[in-house]
């Protein structure tokens, strides 16, 4: 099996290399015998792939222990679901989990484009293949899955990294993984556009689409990976501003930038060469997290590798941004704009001051992730900037962008005159202004919350209007009732109102985070029966228990939770420590409700007294991070949904009599 | 060569086999679009997308969110663009 799956890889890499030289000179030639034959190598590298991971994914759940990777990675004791995780858990893994990515991704997009977008077709595939050929010299020529134990093979495996031992890490790296690889994609589409000058702007709608995807996996990714830092690091909170969690974060800005302005472009024909750079510096962003994540460049939590691999990667990046460069430097007349700025009260506006803020927030992680190396580099000194830096500058920032998020729908395209602002406007700004006298009144003095309450309200009454007004002129037109005229409403403009879906999503997600502003915390020891007042709760120690099984031995805390004498609930934090390994990892009990979580951590005991050690949190409105990423996934879905047409007297007429009219003046 | 070692060699080679089967066996596709189509094509696009925004500035306009003034204006701004699209699309398909 060893034999068959590295014969795989390479297959791919052959297969890949051919696709992409015989690619190039088919389209060169305009040979299409040529081009036809490179197609089908291409879309021949999935399934020929699928080969390879098979026989790593059987070898890993066979415990082979003779192979480096799954002797370094895992152990005869781990549950079967963390088997399959041990499969990206670790550097040469996850490279070929890239690839197998992209492979899928290439496979479903050249098959995709036959229908969408079919002239780019060649051109996609030889530039997706160009990509592939990178990762599977990684993984051919570089670190290889497949290599065999220098030694004797052992009896069992290192184990995985007691982190990983976690449920969202069984899906939080594949979803991540899925956003890095799947903007590919786009960024394949907007250079082969670039490349042919291809007439018209439909590539941009397929390239907002595949972004849309890919940004969609990405949100999921960061979510889960906040939601597995809150239930596994202990340290109370989801988002630290992490170097790899930031790298993760960056092509996410970058692509939700694009997924605005290309708005423009459709709708007016305006920032085509900045949307074109939008999806080349998302796709070099997404190769620089993975970079990130896998060449130990930075410290992080995050890092599971340390390695020499970081040549290569940056190698590759300035490849590719000569490649980018030299096409735009090429072609730039084709991006002309066809459409100028009218004025500052539209909605191109609001999209352009989106996009800038973006931008800048995209630009100041950047610069803070990138502090320590570039310190290192001019001082010989490594500085490293924390999470007040990362505050300090971004949340004016993030509050700013979520008062665009309301703004921009409730402006006209092209110009808004003043009785249309203040149309629009007066009902949002009443709700802000109640929400702060609201806060103020609820004892609230600190003014990012307000604000931030605020704007959040705003921007929801905002939707609520756009909703409320769109679905009444259907309920009277069509004779319906509302329930029905709101999802007619969804269901007509997909991507208009998925798009308002996932803001709610995100303002739910900035409730949440603003709730971290009044994150209270205790630290104690706490004997049998003993108590340790967090806020209004009281945390009572019945017992301690132990257990040990194949896996893992380890110690949990009983603790009673209750709130003016009544029980609340019985929670368990534990210690563990795992055997192959020999690395030890706390279990946090966590209690949620929608208003604050009740977080423990079992801290070990005191070395002087013996006596167990909690860490309490008090964190507020948390549920709401991630009931808000649920909303979040659900807008996205529903934005990816195609449009449906109902009977209307609201149809196409409209257009076609007023220009049948004009065309024959 | 040991028995164990055959099996998955000759599974390589299928594999070698099938794939070398399908990538020197794709059959004849045309793969470049006249000039005249691609443009056609690009004008239909145009036309359909300036269609549509018609339709969305009319719902806007029906729901509220805009001023008689800033519906006229974005009204005529629009079918002047279409009535050029159409124009062209005419002369395109003439010339074809």
């Amino acid at each position: 099996m060893q034999i068959v799956g590295s014969f795989a890889v390479l297959l791919a890499f052959v297969l890949a290399a051919y696709a992409l030289l015989v690619g190039i000179a088919g389209l060169s030639l305009r040979h299409d015998r040529l081009v036809g034959s490179a197609l089908r190598a291409a879309t021949a590298v999935f399934p020929v792939l699928t080969v390879g991971v098979g026989c790593l994914v059987a070898l890993i759940l066979r415990n082979d222990f003779s192979l480096t990777y799954i002797a370094e990675h895992s152990n005869r004791a781990l549950p079967f679901y963390y088997k399959i995780a041990v499969f990206w858990s670790g550097q040469e893994g996850s490279l070929l989990f890239w690839s197998w990515l992209l492979a899928g991704y290439g496979f479903v997009a050249i098959l995709r484009s036959r229908t969408t977008a079919p002239q780019l077709r060649p051109l996609v595939g030889t530039i997706l293949m160009g990509v592939q050929v990178f990762f599977l010299t990684l993984n051919n020529f570089v670190a290889t899955p497949f290599a065999s134990l220098n030694q004797a093979t052992p009896p069992d495996g290192n184990g995985l990294n007691p982190l990983l031992q976690y449920p969202q890490m069984v899906i939080h790296p594949p979803m991540l993984y899925m956003g890095y690889v799947g903007f590919s994609v786009p960024f394949a589409f907007a250079l082969a556009a670039l490349i042919k000058k291809y007439p018209g702007d439909r590539w941009i709608g397929v390239t907002r689409r595949w972004t849309m995807v890919a940004w969609g996996f990405l949100s999921i990714g960061i979510v889960l990976g906040g939601h597995w830092a809150y239930s596994v690091l202990g340290w109370g909170g989801y988002w630290a501003w992490d170097p790899v969690e930031n790298a993760s974060f960056l092509p996410w800005l970058m692509g939700t930038a694009f997924l605005h302005s290309v708005m423009m472009q459709e709708k007016r024909g305006m920032l085509k060469v900045w949307n074109i750079w939008l999806v080349f510096s998302t796709f070099l962003l997404a190769i620089f997290g993975t970079f990130l994540t896998r060449s130990g460049v930075v410290s992080s939590v995050h890092a599971f590798a340390q390695s020499s691999i970081g040549g290569w990667f940056i190698g590759f990046i300035v490849i590719a941004i000569s490649v980018c460069l030299f096409t735009f430097m090429k072609n730039r007349e084709f991006l002309r704009s066809e459409h100028t700025l009218e004025s500052t009260a539209s909605r191109e506006s609001g999209f352009l001051f989106n996009n800038f803020v973006l931008l800048l927030a995209a630009f100041a992680i950047l610069w803070g992730t990138l502090f320590p190396v570039l310190s290192e580099w001019v001082q010989g000194q490594k500085i490293t900037v924390g999470r007040e830096f990362f505050d300090r500058i971004d949340i004016p920032i993030f509050l700013f962008l979520i008062f665009l998020t309301g703004v921009g729908p409730l402006l006209a395209w092209r110009r808004t005159s003043f009785s249309s602002l203040r149309r629009n406007f007066l009902v949002p700004t009443g709700a802000a202004v109640l929400t702060a006298v609201g806060c103020l009144v609820g004892g609230i003095r600190s003014p990012y919350p307000i604000v931030s309450f605020s704007l959040v309200a705003f921007v929801v009454v905002c939707i609520a209007m756009e909703f409320g007004r769109g679905a009444k002129v259907i309920a009277q037109r069509q004779k319906i009732g509302r329930p029905r005229a709101l999802a007619q409403l969804t269901l007509r403009n997909t991507r208009r109102y998925g798009g308002f879906v996932v803001h709610v999503g995100i303002m739910l997600m900035a409730v949440g985070i603003t709730g971290s502003a009044f994150n209270r915390d205790v630290e104690g020891p706490i004997p049998y029966k003993a108590h340790l007042q967090l806020g209004p709760y009281t945390l009572i120690s019945q017992a301690n228990t132990q257990d040990d099984n194949e896996n893992y031995s380890s110690e949990a805390a009983i603790i009673d939770v209750t709130r003016n004498g009544r029980h609340i609930t019985t929670l368990y934090p534990s210690r563990r420590m795992y055997k192959a390994s020999q690395q030890a990892a706390s279990m946090v009990a966590i209690h949620s409700t929608p208003l604050e979580d009740i977080y423990l951590v079992y801290a070990g005991d005191d070395p002087m007294t013996r006596q167990p050690i909690l860490h309490a949190f008090l964190n507020p409105l948390v549920f709401w991070v991630w009931a808000g990423a649920v909303v979040l996934v659900l807008g996205i879905l529903i934005a990816l949904l195609p449009n449906r047409t109902f009977p209307s007297r609201v149809s196409e007429e409209v257009g076609r009599n007023a220009v049948t009219q004009k065309a024959g003046a | 060569m040991t028995a164990a070692m055959a099996v998955p060699i000759a599974l390589c080679v299928l594999l070698a086999l099938g794939v070398g089967y399908w990538v020197f066996s794709a059959p004849y596709e045309n793969f470049q679009e006249p000039a005249g189509d691609a443009l056609r094509r690009a004008l239909r696009d145009k036309k359909q997308s300036i269609y549509d925004n018609l339709k969305d500035l009319h719902f806007e306009y029906l729901a509220g969110k805009l001023s008689e003034e800033d519906y006229q204006s974005s009204r005529r701004m629009l079918e002047g663009e279409a009535a050029v699209v159409v124009a062209e699309l005419e002369l395109a398909s003439t010339q074809s």
